[in-house]
């Protein structure tokens, strides 16, 4: 009985000594999508409880490989792959496009793109996809740039012209001029073109030049012409704000003006007065001469641009009119 | 007869183990955060006897006796797998394994938050030093890392069922900082919004990935070009041993998974740099533009290597209150970061940092006297034990002069300062001892709700009345 008894006791030993030979340890490496867990763990021990050793969840969709189930006894890598929902622009147009693991590289040829000479991607080609991920296909483009007396020539990304601008650190004022315009699209070999607009105010001394006015004297014979009073030229100050394109004047316009002196008008007596005919003379050798034209009036009309110029309305004693301009 | 002898002697040789053992085994070394005591001397320091020799070995006994760190982890382990219950009165045990630092309990359960009075304090003194550091042409920004149970209070004990407000007081802070604009990297609302766990189980702080995360939350809303590390090669491995780990279980417990990222460091410390633990660090050599100050606790510790490789220079202190203005006039950085964890936010309401108070001005016109002169409102004047420099001018105001955003101004000789909201009903500011020139100090202080001001209380301090 006792010898059975110290076999039995024997048995269990050995069966026990056997159970912690065959139970070893051994370190297992998961990859999740590029982040490497090392993790040792006792073995034979399914691929599912050494995920839950490292604390890794999977969700719906990610794949395991091995699978689940597989027990492992040595060390071996366990690579997850988890779905992923990306968000992808091509041409402006955004789709979502669901992958199991994979690189920027396997997402492409997933979609059939071959990017060409001018085409970019905004991520590395062997990144790793993750859930959510933006990826947009974009092109780049030469365009040159004149602005500021330089010419820019430069390789650009940008989707606008305004874009392309602020990648080359140019400031746009408001006033400058863009051509094409900030809102157009960029397209390869563009010439784009930056006027600097600046503005001036400057103030001009000019002369009002006087009036000469007609008036009837009857103390003074008819056909006689009298000037009864001087006429003085005035002065006025003029305000223009002037356009420069790139320093050269473009235009400018009157913002204000102040009259600083008034013109003096010229005033003419014309004689009125009926002389008695004369005795007739004998009629001269030779044909009279005709009578002198002399000025009635003389009238200004500006321009209704506030230049100050326009046209004197000139009105002679013969009854004649012309036109003088200044 | 036999069997009952081997068993007694069996017994006393258990008991006896602890103490004959220590002839072999000392404990030598200690998971809690101080200096072990030495073996007490028979004589005291003057050649007298040691009467409390004693009580002085008790203490050397209770630190050394053999397989005390094995014994205490033993005791642990027995207590949290059959009672789930911590045998550490810091540590509290939660679910799956999780630890928490119990002294967060108050405001995980909401019992211990914040008076509106004190929100407003809070938010009131961090504006004044962002003012100082802004004013003084630096960038300023305050980062608080929530505490555990704020973020993951899932795992928090049986305690649910007792919380009695599920607001934080990081979340009643964040309003009033973005109303008084004070630069704030809102680390809980990051958190908040990452589905992954950052923080680890039995430790603390955030992991490694959370610690990247906040860095790129913190130089982000710095606005300072900065690397993400965002294609930094990354492993996990189970190799961290937590800080309420170590507490409760001694060297034994159970390694956690971390994260590790494959950074090349850059900068290179400047002063006799032991650990990321040190009071005070000085780092140069990164690769980044200007110079930073941080103010940091614990949870600067992981931010510190990636950090200090964005700028030239930076200057790394644990300090409690922050003397500010003594190392911005010695350092003047360009960028100065305060963090401090949610659970220790009102070190700013206690020991504000140390600046000279800001002037402020008080039209002659918008001043009343309170009817009641001889309110409860205190004043004393004493030198600021933190810093001989400064006078610290302090009190209290009555209860009833206070709502929750009235502002207290004190006036020196003349001229008025905005001073710290200190607690609920407190002030408090310091004023360099070189700009009192004039005897006796002649104090007042004001009471300010919008444009109001009210003189609650007056005194005049002689100079022998100070302290050196």
């Amino acid at each position: 009985m006792r010898t059975m008894k110290k076999m039995m006791m024997l048995g269990t030993a050995m069966f026990l000594l056997l159970g912690l030979c065959a139970c070893g340890k051994a370190t297992m490496t998961v990859n999740d999508g590029g982040t490497t867990t090392e993790i040792e763990v006792s073995v034979p021990r399914t691929v599912e409880k050494i995920l839950e050793d490292a604390e890794i969840t999977l969700k719906d969709g990610d794949e395991v490989s091995p699978a689940l189930d597989t027990k492992i006894s040595e060390a071996q890598e366990i690579v997850i792959s988890r779905k992923s929902t990306i968000h992808l622009t091509v041409d402006g147009e955004t789709k979502d496009v669901v992958m199991v693991g994979g690189t920027i590289s396997d997402l492409l040829e997933k979609e059939g793109i071959t990017l060409g000479e001018k085409q970019h991607v905004n991520h590395e080609l062997d990144e790793r996809l993750t859930d959510g991920m933006e990826v947009k296909i974009f092109y780049s483009f030469g365009i040159e740039v004149l602005c500021d007396g330089k010419t820019i020539t430069q390789e650009t990304e940008t989707a606008t012209v305004g874009d392309a601008l602020a990648e080359l650190e140019i400031t746009v004022g408001k006033d400058d001029r863009v051509t094409p315009a900030v809102t157009e699209p960029v397209a390869d070999g563009m010439k784009i073109v930056v006027n600097r607009v600046t503005f001036e105010t400057i103030v001009e001394k000019e002369t009002l030049e006087y009036e000469t006015t007609y008036e009837n004297d009857s103390s003074i014979s008819k056909g006689q012409e009298q000037v009864s009073k001087n006429g003085e030229n005035g002065e006025k100050e003029v305000s223009y704000k002037v356009t420069y394109v790139d320093g050269t004047e473009e235009s400018r316009e009157v913002v204000e003006e102040k009259v600083t002196k008034e013109p003096v008008n010229k005033v003419v007596a014309v004689g009125t007065k009926e002389e008695p005919a004369p005795e007739p003379e004998p009629a001269p050798e030779t044909a009279p001469a005709a009578p002198e034209r002399s000025v009635v009036s003389k009238k200004a009309f500006y321009d209704c641009d506030g230049s100050g110029h326009g046209y004197y309305e000139i009105t002679y004693s013969d009854g004649s009119v012309e036109y003088e301009e200044f | 007869m036999k069997k009952h002898l081997i068993f007694v002697i069996a017994c006393i040789a258990v008991c006896l183990l602890p103490f004959v053992g220590m002839a072999v085994h000392p404990t030598t070394t200690s998971t809690e955060n101080k200096v072990m005591s030495s073996f007490p001397s028979l004589a005291a320091e003057d050649g007298s006897l040691n009467l409390d020799f004693f009580q002085e070995f008790e203490e050397y006994f209770n630190e050394h006796f053999a397989f005390r760190n094995e014994l205490v982890f033993a005791d642990a382990k027995l207590q949290t797998s059959l009672f789930s219950v911590s045998n550490v009165d810091t540590v509290t045990y939660g679910k799956d394994g999780w630890l928490y630092y119990t002294s967060t309990l108050g405001d995980y359960l909401g019992f211990h938050r914040m008076s509106d009075r004190q929100i407003y304090n809070l938010a009131h003194n961090l504006s004044l030093a962002r003012e100082y550091v802004e004013g003084k042409g630096s960038d300023f920004i305050l980062a608080i890392p929530p505490n555990k149970n704020t973020l993951y209070g899932e795992h928090m004990p049986y305690y649910d069922s007792y919380i009695a407000d599920p607001v934080h007081n990081i979340d009643l802070l964040a309003p009033k900082l973005m109303e008084l604009e004070v630069p704030y990297a809102d680390l809980a609302a990051m958190f908040r919004n990452e589905n992954e766990v950052l923080y680890l189980k039995r430790d603390s702080h955030w992991n490694m990935k959370g610690a990247l995360m906040a860095y790129n939350c913190i130089m982000d809303g710095l606005g300072y070009p900065h690397m993400d590390y965002s294609d930094a090669p990354v492993t996990r491995a189970k190799n961290e041993d937590g800080d309420l780990n170590r507490m409760l279980y001694t060297f034994y417990g159970e390694k956690e998974l971390n994260y590790n990222y494959d950074i090349q460091q850059k900068h290179t410390y400047a002063n006799d740099f032991k650990s990321v633990e040190d009071g005070w660090i000085e780092t140069t050599g990164g690769t980044g533009n200007g110079t930073l100050l941080m103010f940091r606790d614990s949870f600067g510790n992981t931010l510190i290597p990636l950090a200090a490789d964005q700028f030239e220079q930076a200057w790394f202190t644990k300090e409690v209150p922050y003397g500010l203005e003594s190392l911005m006039e010695q350092h003047q950085p360009d960028a100065v970061v305060f963090e401090k964890v949610e659970r220790n936010l009102s070190e700013y309401i206690n020991m504000p940092p140390i600046i000279s108070a800001p002037e402020e001005d008080i039209p002659q016109t918008s001043k009343a006297m309170m009817e009641n002169e001889n309110s409860g409102t205190t004043i004393a004047m004493e030198s600021l034990d933190f810093d001989f420099n400064y006078y610290k001018i302090s009190g209290s105001i009555e209860d009833s002069l206070l709502e929750d955003e009235t502002d207290i101004i004190v006036g020196i000789n003349g001229l008025y300062y905005k001073a710290y909201h200190i607690d609920t009903n407190d002030y408090a500011l310091y004023i360099k001892k070189e700009n009192i020139t004039t005897y006796p100090v002649e104090i007042e202080v004001l009471t300010k709700n919008l444009d109001t001001c009210h003189v609650v209380q007056a005194k005049k301090i002689n100079e022998g009345e100070l302290l050196p």
